[in-house]
């Protein structure tokens, strides 16, 4: 059943994400446009008149937009999720879903699952976005075409990756498990983040009244005590510390950040996730 | 036979003030239809939410065929919402889909024979159909499963009285016979004739359980009028 569950809840999600990806596509297009004005040119003969004015401030509005929608668009997926969630979980489709012979877990694990590969898909839409933003930048600054620095770029690449699988024996192992770290840290993120919505929108029908306002408010207090847990975690950390603001201490810094942003995400997650469960199988009430 | 149906001192409340439903103890057999009747607000619809899960009781307890409503009786209970639970943008088609995958006793074949009698087509999205038409696709995907217990809250309620007839030949001409259909409405008049059992309820409170034709013999009227008589205002 999870894997009906799971094709379902892809099937009523993609036409969703296509338009959010054209929207992506389209912002690149835009935030690419930016850099035709001749304020990014230096050695343009036309660098006086009105429309010359209106040009470059129409590309500086247009880079105010690429970076505006971007952002946006990274809080559309989350929104969309959450909203999905609520109106499918606790309005009249949860109807359905609830009378359907699956348990409860089948129904979280399928939305965070589907939920979270669609946050992927979306911050690896993002940057490369930023790539070819970043590629478009340079090349109207400097002269060259996007694909001969797209060249450079995928030479030093690969001259960087032959240095690092020779240099892979006296690799430092610190390095190694900050990259890890960092990685897992940020393949976390999603779903933690998504569940700690999920979890809002559940806590929000404890109450009978005002719950799409309750759920807002629980969102609140998950992010209080997420700071709470991060600030007094490192406040342990810095009154502790007795080589305060030497080198050692900021690696040291830096990695306690890390590890504490790591476990942070897994408890709240996992106590997001106990909460949904628990209030879809114990305290459920569609009104 | 074991019932198929055991409630027992069952008690839910929406606030302190509110109980819905207030300590109902009830045994419902096998092979009936039953009305569950009772004027609005007298906790039919809150019962029949508790019978499927979409609430949780605040005390005493609901046996499905000898389970606890769960996964296991979800998937013998053909529930009938008083609301249209199918998105709208979803086509006719890709909800028969989707009952099929999750339902092992949804015949596709019966409801796409259903729909062809009212030429409705399953190509059609839901958000494109009249208010009556969405209403009779959701009792066809309802009606096309081979469930134990069918529980259809207001079936009849804000559709033309052609229609209604439709809705109760439907339901009469494809429940499966050894189940039990459980009916909530307060237009008893035109469901009356396919009833063999009557609950009535009252501030979340059972009042009656009995047969129709007990009704009639020992009170020489029918559902409708009796129904009358003891909601009185």
């Amino acid at each position: 059943m999870l894997g009906k569950l799971i094709k379902y809840e892809w099937k009523h999600t993609y036409k969703a994400g296509l338009v959010l990806f054209s929207a992506l596509a389209m912002v690149t297009l835009i935030g690419c446009l930016t850099f035709q004005a001749p304020m990014w040119k230096m050695d343009s003969p036309f660098q006086d008149g009105f429309s010359v004015f209106l040009l470059n401030m129409i590309s500086v509005a247009s880079l105010l937009l690429y970076i505006f929608l971007l952002v946006g668009a990274l809080w559309s997926v989350l929104i969309y999720l959450t909203v999905r969630f609520y109106r499918t979980m606790y309005s009249k489709e949860g109807y359905l879903l609830h009378t359907l012979p699956v348990t409860k877990n089948q129904i979280l694990v399928s939305k965070i699952l589907v939920g979270s590969i669609w946050i992927f898909l979306v911050y690896l839409g993002v940057f490369f976005s930023l790539i070819i933003f970043g590629f478009t930048l340079v090349s109207a600054l400097s002269g060259e075409s996007v694909f001969s620095l797209m060249n450079g770029f995928m030479k030093g690449l690969s001259e960087l990756l032959a240095q690092l699988s020779g240099m892979r024996i006296s690799m430092d192992h610190g390095v190694v498990a900050r990259v890890v770290f960092y990685l897992v840290d940020l393949i976390l993120a999603a779903p933690a983040g998504l569940i700690m919505l999920f979890g809002a929108v559940s806590m929000g029908q404890l109450f009978s009244r005002h719950r799409v306002l309750m759920a807002f408010l629980s969102y609140m207090g998950i992010a209080l005590v997420r700071w709470l847990f991060s600030t007094a975690l490192q406040g342990v950390f810095y009154l502790g510390s007795e080589t305060l603001g030497s080198a050692e201490w900021l690696f040291a810094y830096f990695d306690t950040g890390l590890i504490i942003s790591l476990i942070k995400q897994i408890v709240l997650a996992v106590l997001c996730y106990l909460a949904c469960y628990f209030i879809n199988s114990r305290k459920l009430n569609l009104e | 036979m074991e019932d198929l149906i055991a409630i027992k001192n069952l008690t839910k409340a929406y606030d302190s003030r509110h109980v819905a439903v207030n300590d109902i103890t009830l045994t419902l057999p096998r092979g009936r239809i039953i009305g569950l009747l009772g004027p609005n607000g007298s906790g039919k619809t809150t019962l029949i939410k508790l019978i499927n899960g979409l609430l949780t009781p605040d005390s005493g307890s609901i046996l499905i065929n000898g389970e606890p409503v769960g996964t296991k009786t979800k998937a013998h209970v053909a529930y009938l919402p008083d609301r249209t639970y199918l998105a709208g943008n979803r086509k006719i088609n890709e909800c028969l889909d989707f009952f099929g995958d999750f339902y092992a006793d949804f015949s596709r074949e019966k409801a796409c024979e259903m729909l062809s009698g009212l030429k409705i087509d399953p190509a059609a999205r839901m958000q494109t159909l009249s208010k009556g038409n969405r209403e009779k696709v959701q009792l066809i995907l309802v009606m096309s499963r081979n469930a134990d217990l069918y529980v259809l809250d207001e079936p009849i309620a804000g559709v033309d009285p052609a229609a209604r007839d439709y809705i109760l030949r439907t339901i009469i001409n494809n429940y499966n016979p050894g189940a039990t259909v459980l009916i909530s409405t307060h237009l008893i008049g035109d469901i009356e004739q396919v009833l063999d059992e009557v609950i009535f309820m009252r501030y979340g409170r059972l009042v009656l359980y009995t047969s129709v034709d007990n009704i009639r013999e020992q009170h020489g009227k029918s559902v409708d009028a009796y129904f009358r008589e003891v909601f009185a205002c």
